[in-house]
């Protein structure tokens, strides 16, 4: 009875994206194709429906990148497949990736990566390694602030860390070993503060939250910009980022201008959230190109830019071997801070 | 001054919200979310995750409309998740979980379907229409609040919510008290998020994501009751019900509504608080407007078997949350509930930024969104009430179609949650356990309720005592949490007293002692 | 009665002790500083299953010492009742892994119809058909989430 009315719906859907795709979508979708991932290989398309597996919970961070994917994706019908975002959460990520693995071969699975692809590897016994996955690329690099309350006294990273050597600082993050304390730990390392107590939270949002309203004696937090852009935004405004840990300040948005850490004597210009791609293990070259391809339409499409520039990304399109290296790069750097920490049970 | 403009302000909004195209989206969703409100394992938040592609569409013209929408979603999914929990025992959404003790046993031991969908529609309405007025006027400052509760005080509500729930349907204390550390043994299975480490998984991965309560109340609640119905009354019975079934149902339940109008107040009034709280807020409300309505009542035998204040009072509750769990989203940019997490990321994906900037550069957009929670409310109640007759027939499907069908939909149910198999054989197992231990005697509310709030007791626990190094004294270090926890004390210890009263010099002490013990928990 | 109360009991028990090994390391509060808070990843796992090894240990105890009580099980007819409608459902579980989903709900719903109902044939085939057209229809295209497939999805022969 009630399905002639989600027929309606989803005919008048398609017509208006029939409508959209026609009108807007020119500049994305006749973009050449780089020469990466599988180099010249042909393209090869999925021929079953896509899942894209999210490893969190609906409304989490990747959540929210991998569904703009898949929006862009499908309003520019850059996959003859349906692509369908699955949510996997669980054991920060472990889940996702065993289910991905478990579809060797199979070009309809694809997932959205972040940090948690290095630390739950080292940290957690799994029965297989980051470079089991078919890589496809990163989108783009979201920096870490160094978030206080608005009503605190530090003016600059310096007087942050002059407090976080007299006193144990209680900072918040997002998960436990993951990238929020995994940046604390080097910020403990690289300054010589005292251990900080870092208490583990379900997710950006409340992290921000708990930094906002005082909660629990928390300080301060990392959170990327888009997390902490609301409680800023406001009136009154209840935070206050004191630097950002990129190479450059923030040239426009609502953060242009913000120093940088490193010009405050917190030496950490090197760390990012990477939104990138992996899919199932053992793809041809070719299955392989056809991501390369599809994302790199996303990554061109002016709605992406739109969205990545809304939310302080930094836009970062990266495959093949240039990818490899930034892969690398941050395995290295997390198995350190891991090796450091104890982190490996 | 600020309070008079509001009513500008909504006036306003109801002329965005009252037009032909909004109020279509608004009657489009509503449609939608009662749908998969009522289909198993489609809960209000896959719902709207399933329809944020076509809202970006919408919402390159209107966002307004797309965001109505997906409210309309929503307001549905809880109106109509409550059908399967008083109809077949299964659970929709997490705070539905509780008319599982008192819904069901009044649609099917007493026989009454109807007035048990009609009470549970009637305090959601009356417990949303509240907490929209109170969204009306106290968003902002009320958002505010909330942002200072803690781990500390959420542990604090925790407590509370299971201080009232103690002796929920124990004949015997010792063997509610182990239910309970069975329900929280449970909810530690899996991952830990606050080491990162793996707890009684033996190396499966699979089950890093922990045993969800959905899979065990499914199986304990939903398989368990067609197994003991079946030996009690043979395979192939028929359910004995009202005679008639139709609208004298809803005037009946108007007439319980009146007696208990206080109560669905007070209740509404308490989720929407808790709905503002970030994290599980709406489902502790749910569980403590359960409890307080026990607590209260005089009629504390029948709970458990059909009261409905124990329909009504839960669902007040929660259906106030739900509405309560917008007020951080777009006050503060914070989650409220699953659902409210992945509106929020709609609006991310939109190019709007939730948070207080919304309410000065969204005007439109957020009063449009408040008036269509006053309209998608009224629309859902209107549409649920006249579907009571046809809802609450389903229930004289004949056995050997309708049994196999619960079946396959809790199979549904649980898989859809995480695409897992896992779950699947969770849930038979659950079953199968939720079998012997009712014939057992062993109290299942307990266990389900431990299984539900574990998680979270546990999780806030720990988050205080790192704060704090270690130092429990944290729990009652700020006012809140100190008041808080001293009415979990308080709600602990009546029951006590009135037993200890009511028994005089027969009191066994070693029983009270195994009481006393689960607080401590 | 009794000698199932006393192993229902026992078996808790059972359980409580396997989890108590599992996270005995973290049973205790930590005074060394290594775990965050104090209290490490076992301590509260360790503690619940604590309380339900004793309250099982009191159970059993009672049980054991305690009258005889009512039969557990109402005679043959009951135990019948409730193995037709284990046996099929473990079956079924169990073969969706190979079947998936929708082959295995209708030969489910079929089963139940000729058997229990005694329908004839036209509606038990109605209801191995219809039921999981309406399921695949509602899921699958509505609403686009996917159920377990059989082993012929997999080969591309049938599209379920």
């Amino acid at each position: 009875m009630r399905n002639p009315v989600g027929r309606s719906i989803s005919l008048a859907i398609a017509g208006l994206l029939v409508a959209t795709a026609c009108g807007g979508a020119g500049g994305g979708a006749t973009t050449a194709p780089t020469a990466s991932g599988g180099g010249a290989a042909a393209l090869v398309a999925p021929t079953k429906p896509v899942e894209f597996v999210i490893s969190t919970a609906p409304g989490g961070g990747s959540d929210i990148y991998a569904r703009k994917m898949q929006a862009v994706i499908d309003t520019l019908k850059l996959s003859p497949q349906p692509v369908t975002p699955v949510n996997k959460d669980g054991g920060s990520g472990a889940v996702a990736f065993q289910y991905v693995y478990d579809h060797k071969g199979d070009a309809s699975y694809i997932m959205i990566t972040l940090n948690s692809f290095f630390t739950t590897l080292i940290v957690q016994k799994l029965p297989f390694k980051g470079t089991d996955f078919t890589p496809i690329a990163n989108l783009a690099l979201d920096p870490f602030y160094l978030w206080v309350n608005e009503d605190s006294p530090w003016k600059t990273a310096q007087d942050f860390i002059t407090a976080a050597k007299a006193d144990t600082l209680v900072v918040a993050g997002t998960g436990s070993k993951q990238e929020d304390e995994a940046l604390f730990r080097r910020i403990q390392t690289i300054a010589g503060t005292k251990p900080f107590s870092y208490v583990p939270q379900s997710g950006g949002g409340t992290v921000a939250a708990a930094l906002a309203g005082h909660q629990a004696n928390v300080v301060a937090t990392v959170n990327n910009p888009s997390e902490g852009k609301s409680l800023y935004g406001g009136t009154p405004r209840k935070l206050r980022p004191l630097c950002t840990f990129e190479p450059a300040s923030p040239a426009t948005g609502p953060f242009a201008g913000l120093a940088t850490c490193t010009s405050q004597g917190l030496a950490i210009s090197d760390y990012y959230i990477m939104r990138a791609i992996m899919a199932a293990p053992g793809l041809s070259a070719g299955q392989q190109a056809f991501w390369v391809d599809v994302f790199k339409k996303v990554s061109d499409s002016a709605d992406w830019k739109q969205f990545v520039s809304d939310n302080n990304l930094n836009p970062d399109f990266r495959s093949g071997a240039d990818f490899q290296k930034m892969v690398n790069d941050y395995q290295k750097l997390h198995e350190d801070i891991a090796k450091q920490f104890n982190w490996v049970q | 001054m600020e309070f008079f403009n509001v009513f500008g302000d909504l006036a306003g909004g109801f002329a965005t919200a009252l037009q032909p195209f909004n109020i279509f989206m608004l009657f489009v969703g509503v449609m939608l979310g009662l749908v998969v409100g009522v289909l198993p394992g489609l809960g209000g938040t896959s719902a709207v995750a399933i329809l944020l592609p076509i809202t970006v569409i919408i919402a390159r013209s209107s966002p307004t409309s797309a965001v109505i929408l997906l409210a309309g979603v929503y307001w549905g999914a809880l109106f109509g998740g409550v059908v399967t929990s008083i109809l077949f025992n299964i659970p929709g959404e997490p705070w539905s979980v509780v008319l599982l003790f008192d819904g069901f046993p009044l649609a099917k031991r007493k026989g009454k379907p109807g007035v048990a969908l009609a009470s549970s529609f009637f305090a959601s309405f009356v417990g949303a229409f509240l907490a929209t007025v109170m969204f009306t006027f106290f968003a902002r400052a009320l958002a505010d609040f909330a942002l200072s509760f803690g781990p500390p005080e959420l542990f604090a509500v925790f407590i509370m919510s299971f201080a009232t729930l103690i002796g929920l349907g124990a004949e015997s204390p010792v063997k509610a008290v182990m239910m309970i550390s069975f329900g929280l043994l449970l909810a530690a299975v899996g991952f830990d998020g606050i080491t990162g480490q793996p707890r009684l998984t033996f190396g499966q991965i699979g089950i890093l994501s922990g045993i969800g309560f959905v899979p065990v109340t499914i199986g304990l609640f939903g398989i368990g009751e067609i197994l003991a119905s079946a030996e009690e009354s043979g395979i192939g019975f028929m359910e004995r019900l009202s005679a008639k079934v139709g609208f004298d149902d809803v005037i009946e339940t108007l007439g319980e509504l009146r007696k208990r109008i206080w109560l669905v107040i007070s209740t509404g009034i308490i989720g929407f608080w808790f709905g503002i709280l970030p994290g599980h807020g709406a489902t502790a409300g749910s569980f403590l407007g359960y409890g307080l309505a026990r607590q209260w009542s005089k009629n504390k035998e029948g709970f458990g078997k059909g009261e409905i204040s124990g329909i009504m009072a839960p669902q007040a509750a929660a259906d106030a949350a739900a509405v309560g769990s917008l007020v951080p989203m777009i006050a503060l940019g914070v989650p409220g509930s699953p659902t409210s997490a992945v509106i929020m990321a709609g609006l991310f994906i939109w190019g709007l930024t939730p948070g207080p900037l919304l309410f000065t550069e969204h005007h439109d957009f957020v009063w449009g969104l408040i008036a269509s929670i006053y309209l998608g409310h009224l629309l859902t109640f209107i549409i649920c009430l006249l579907a009571v007759p046809l809802l609450a027939s389903i229930m004289r499907i004949p056995y050997a179609i309708l049994t196999p069908f619960i079946v396959l939909i809790s199979v549904i149910g649980a898989y859809s949650l995480n695409n897992s198999m896992l779950d699947v054989f969770i849930t038979i197992v659950f079953g199968l356990i939720g079998y012997w231990l009712r014939k057992m005697k062993y109290p299942l509310a307990p266990l389900v309720v431990a299984v539900v709030l574990g998680d979270s007791t546990e999780r806030t626990l720990r988050q205080s005592l790192i704060a704090s190094g270690g130092n429990p004294g944290i729990l009652v270090g700020s006012p809140i949490a100190a008041t808080l926890m001293a009415l979990a004390i308080i709600l602990l210890l009546l029951p006590l007293i009135r037993t200890i009263r009511s028994r005089g010099r027969h009191t066994d002490a070693g029983i009270d002692k195994d009481t006393v013990a689960t607080a401590i928990d | 009665m009794r000698p199932y109360q006393v192993a229902t009991a026992v078996a808790f028990m059972f359980v409580a002790a396997v989890a108590m090994t599992d996270s005995r390391a973290g049973a205790l509060v930590d005074t060394t500083g290594t775990q965050p808070g104090g209290i490490g990843a076992g301590f509260y796992p360790f503690w619940s299953a604590f309380v339900v090894f004793t309250c099982a240990a009191v159970v059993a105890y009672r049980s054991w010492r305690g009258p005889e009580g009512a039969p557990a099980f109402e005679g043959r007819e009951g135990v019948y009742s409730v193995l037709k409608l284990v046996v099929p459902m473990v079956v079924a579980t169990v073969a969706i892994k190979w079947f998936g989903f929708y082959i295995v709900s209708g030969l489910y719903m079929g089963l139940f119809a000729r058997w229990i109902g005694r329908y004839n044939w036209l509606w038990v085939l109605l209801l191995t058909v219809g039921m999981p057209a309406a399921i695949y229809g509602a899921f699958e295209l509505g609403f686009r989430v996917s159920l377990p497939k059989s082993f012929l999805y997999d080969l591309g022969v049938l599209p379920f």
